[in-house]
């Protein structure tokens, strides 16, 4: 372990290991079944324009409020929309600020992580700014950002990064805070390596197991929040209606029409569950120590 | 002990101003003129300039800090745009219901959450054990708003069982009360009842490996006893850690499900606030629900260093 | 030894799943007052055995063959009768005494619970028992020690209230498994002198198991030598040190750190016990035994009698080679 291994062994290295994390997951069952859902609803999202030609905003008087049926999946809405559009069209909204804020928090998470975590200057300061972040409550803050921002999809994207990237970089911190004690961490840098090519050669590949997991619980948390933010009229604007949009839309018409509402619920039900036991079964197979960090 | 209790108020003392920082920087986050997104497009030169003046935007940044700090010292978090009384007093008001509700949702969830969590652990990897995950995962999983819609379909419309909205309060009448309050209080409770769930159910299939749970057989315990005494006391602590964070994700969600309901707590008063675009209003409420959780999450500390004989006696 | 024996165990075989036997055909038996060692390696299948006679064993745990207590098979009895049973005829101390006991309990508390769990009495009266016991087991300050926590005890002091608890109910049988070893060598032998002590005042019957053969030849009157699953040699404990006729016990004999501390292994045991899913044909002992010949790996040696006081499961024993011959 305290030999420095040279390059094309690191790379046969990563590929056996690839090959054997590939097998221990698709042995876990609650990956396999995460991986069903969430894989199901990303491949309806972007077939979207295949199964459905129907403009999610085109009216027709003649057919509001239909229930579910052949004609129509999902029904139609008090204008006669096709909810089958509505959701799917629906979806690339609701998944793409999910996946964006999965994208800055990848990026601020393992920035700030490594700041505080292998440089340490600046920790405490960042740490102590993390804490007052995660003190306020976690949708609360998201809310109050979103209302001071005003409503628009970057809006959602930036409260919800603002609430859980100190959760990401708590992670990376913490796994980095591990690494850069291991003993071949130590003999590269008694060997006298730069920090960058620690941090990233020989640190980095030890936190991607955390911050994987992590990541994936942080796609299953924006897909939810994102869809209190649009249900209170904090995200996109109504154009383009997000799930939570089309929730708080047929809330009005619940007695008379509740599929306008069980639908859209169903597909964040089925999106949050699939990414949370996604998270469930990477968790178990790359860092079965790890604990949830809400 | 009462060293501790300093000790731990001295700690919290940093995390108070920086949060109270965040929650004032909140206006800062208007895009341009904070004061027109306020008026509106409607508003004439003079309204602009008196809520420039109202909320201290023509003042210089650091004026504007010290002002700040200054009327927060005092209890003062400024005055509502919309309701034209102070926002402290209008949070006062409102508190009492959504406490009420909140830990009437709080005993739900520990009673869902722990009770699900045992029998799971106890019938490790059979169907009941799988029956509880499930429920535990779909609890972390649904949005509690659609939850609660879900709900009143059922329950009010379909059922008629229970009102599908409103509020009386528990001292004029609790029949009336228990009615109004329990479906925010279930639909809220569900949530964090799968997280509690998960939580008793991992911990309690650890405690049951444990050596004293062996010692707790071998002296011949009746297996209820060595469940629901030695057992339980040790899976209770990683619970009562859990409480802070329980109440926190509740007061969260009040917001939507006090809107939904037409419950006039805290929440819905927070609701409001947004579609009304009352800034200190929101500001206010931010840093009420947080300051109050970080308070609490000191007395849970506390409570936990009593209940555990291992820290109780160190800080002796 | 011509009175009926107050523990019998005949075939015990116990097993986890189709690959991995803990214990296999093990027989012997413990009569009143007696004190008889079970010694072997770690996973040789002592702790097992214990965890057998108590029906603690985990519900995947296979077990057939039989355990007399009293005349009563222990195997055949309802869950409910083996609780009653458990901590009232039987006692047992672990070897974790840091675990074993509960931390959010007081010592008191968790006394008198076993005292009254037996024995209905006021709480008073148990709490008084306890006091009483504490004092038996050498617990100074008995009173005060019952308002403490585990955590604010010693190891010794802890081990020390696993045997007050395991007394509670006056016991006839006490099986003690490894008490002595995560405790430093004084306490040790203080603990020791304590179990003599317990068995000439109340006439205790004790299994004491353990892999040290220096506490067995300090007070053991017979051992049982387990060797991966089996019993390998039984014999009264001057036979034993005297004429082993094991060549694992010798083995045994010759790596036995001496009681005061300092460990004399002059010679130890080549090699190490086989995975119990790979199990060698013949005799378990043979690829480690100094003394193999090609027939030890055609079969595994019955434990046969060699003396009236003494069996070993050996071709090479005087006593076998002796019946072969017949």
């Amino acid at each position: 372990m305290t030999d420095l291994v040279n390059e094309p062994s690191r790379l046969s290295l990563a590929l056996d290991s690839a090959r054997h994390w590939v097998k221990r997951l698709s042995a876990n069952r609650s990956f396999l079944l995460g991986a069903i859902l969430f894989g199901g609803i990303c491949l309806f999202t972007l077939a979207a324009p295949l199964i459905t030609s129907v403009d999610p905003n085109a009216l027709s008087v003649r057919n509001r409020f239909k229930p579910p049926s052949e004609l129509y999946l999902f029904g139609t809405d008090n204008l006669g929309r096709d909810m089958l559009s509505r959701v799917l069209n629906g979806a690339r909204l609701s998944l793409g600020i999910g996946f964006a804020v999965v994208i800055l928090n990848a990026v601020f998470g393992v920035f700030l992580g490594a700041i505080a975590g292998y440089y340490r200057r600046l920790d405490d300061l960042l740490m102590r700014i993390a804490d007052a972040l995660m003190a306020f409550p976690a949708v609360l803050l998201a809310i109050g950002i979103a209302a001071a921002l005003g409503p628009s999809a970057a809006t959602a994207i930036i409260a919800l990064a603002v609430v859980y990237i100190p959760r990401t970089a708590r992670v990376v911190r913490a796994s980095i805070l591990v690494a850069r004690e291991l003993d071949y961490v130590q003999a590269a840098r008694a060997a006298g390596a730069r920090d960058g090519r620690i941090l990233w050669h020989h640190i980095m590949p030890n936190c991607m197991a955390p911050l994987i997991v992590q990541l994936s619980f942080v796609f299953a948390y924006a897909v939810l929040s994102e869809a209190v933010l649009s249900f209170l009229g904090l995200s996109a604007p109504p154009t383009v209606p997000s799930w939570g949009v089309l929730i708080a839309e047929g809330r009005t018409y619940l007695r008379e029409a509740a599929w306008l509402t069980v639908i859209p619920g169903l597909a964040i039900a089925i999106t949050v569950l699939g990414l949370n036991l996604l998270g469930d079964g990477l968790r178990d197979v790359l860092d079965p120590r790890m604990k949830v960090e809400q | 002990m009462f060293g501790y209790i300093i000790s731990r108020l001295l700690q919290a003392i940093p995390i108070l101003i920086l949060v109270s920082l965040i929650a004032f920087g909140i206006i800062y986050l208007i895009p341009g003129d904070a004061a027109v997104v306020i008026g509106g497009p409607s508003a004439t030169p003079e309204e602009l300039a008196q809520i420039r003046q109202n909320l201290g935007l023509d003042q210089p940044l650091h004026i504007q800090i010290l002002t700040f700090y200054a009327h927060l010292f005092q209890g003062d978090l400024g005055r509502s745009l919309t309701l034209g009384i102070p926002v402290v007093d209008a949070l006062l008001a409102r508190s009492p219901i959504t406490i009420g509700i909140a830990i009437y949702s709080l005993v739900l969830t520990i009673l869902i959450g722990l009770s699900t969590g045992m029998l799971a652990a106890l019938n490790h990897n059979r169907w009941i054990d799988q029956a509880a995950t499930l429920f535990a995962l779909l609890g972390v999983s649904l949005p509690n708003f659609w939850l609660a819609l879900v709900m009143i379909v059922l329950f009010s419309v379909h059922l008629g069982w229970l009102p599908t909205g409103g509020y009386v309060p528990f001292t004029k009448d609790p029949i009336g009360w228990l009615r109004t309050a329990t479906l925010p209080a279930v639909a809220l409770a569900l949530m964090q009842a799968g997280l509690l769930t998960r939580i008793t159910r991992s911990t309690m299939l650890e405690v049951l490996n444990q050596d004293y749970i062996r010692t707790a057989r071998a002296k011949g315990l009746p297996e209820w006893i060595v469940v629901g005494r030695h057992a339980l006391a040790n899976v209770m602590m990683p619970i009562v850690t859990m409480i802070g964070l329980v109440l926190s994700v509740l007061l969260s969600g009040s917001i939507v499900i006090e809107t939904i309901f037409g419950v006039p707590g805290i929440g819905s008063l927070l609701g409001s606030a947004i579609s009304n675009r009352d800034y200190p209003m929101i500001q206010g409420g931010l840093l009420f629900v947080t300051t109050a959780l970080l308070l609490l999450n000191i007395v849970i500390d506390l409570l936990y260093t009593s209940l555990d004989p291992r820290i109780r006696v160190r800080g002796r | 030894m011509t009175a009926a024996p107050l523990l019998s165990v005949r075939d015990l075989t116990v097993s986890f799943n189709t690959r991995f036997t803990a214990v296999r055909e093990a027989s012997f038996d413990v009569h009143p007052g007696e004190l008889v060692g079970v010694v072997g390696e770690s996973g040789s299948g002592k702790s097992v055995s214990a965890l057998a006679v108590m029906g603690l064993l985990p519900p995947t745990a296979k077990v057939t063959g039989s355990i007399h207590f009293e005349g009563r098979d222990l195997l055949t009895l309802s869950r409910r009768e083996l609780r009653k049973l458990r901590g009232r005829d039987i006692g047992i101390i672990f070897q974790e005494p840091m675990t074993s006991l509960n931390p959010v309990f007081t010592i008191g508390d968790q006394i008198t619970e076993a005292v009254r769990v037996h024995d209905p009495m006021s709480r008073k009266a148990a709490w008084d028992r306890a006091t009483e016991l504490l004092e038996k087991v050498g617990v100074p300050a008995p009173r005060r020690r019952l308002q403490d926590y585990p955590h604010q005890l010693s190891g010794g002091l802890r081990q020390r209230v696993m045997i007050a608890i395991a007394l509670s109910s006056s016991p006839k049988l006490l099986i003690a498994d490894e008490p002595t070893t995560a405790l430093d060598v004084t306490i040790q032998a203080q603990l020791l002198d304590l179990l003599n002590q317990l068995r000439q005042d109340f006439g205790t019957a004790i299994l004491l198991i353990t892999h040290n053969m220096g506490v067995m030849a300090e007070v053991a009157d017979r051992v049982v030598v387990m060797y991966a699953s089996r019993i390998v040699e039984e014999a009264t404990i001057f036979d034993l040190f005297d004429r082993p006729q094991h060549p694992y016990t010798s083995g045994l004999l010759g790596s036995t750190p001496e009681l005061d501390g300092e460990a004399h292994r002059l010679r130890t045991i080549a090699g190490a016990m086989p995975n119990p899913a790979e199990l060698p044909p013949g005799c378990l002992f043979a690829p480690r035994c100094p003394r193999a010949i090609p027939a030890c790996l055609d079969m595994q040696p019955p434990l046969l009698p060699i003396s009236p006081a003494q069996s070993a499961a050996c071709i090479l024993a005087p006593g076998l080679v002796a019946e072969g011959a017949r």
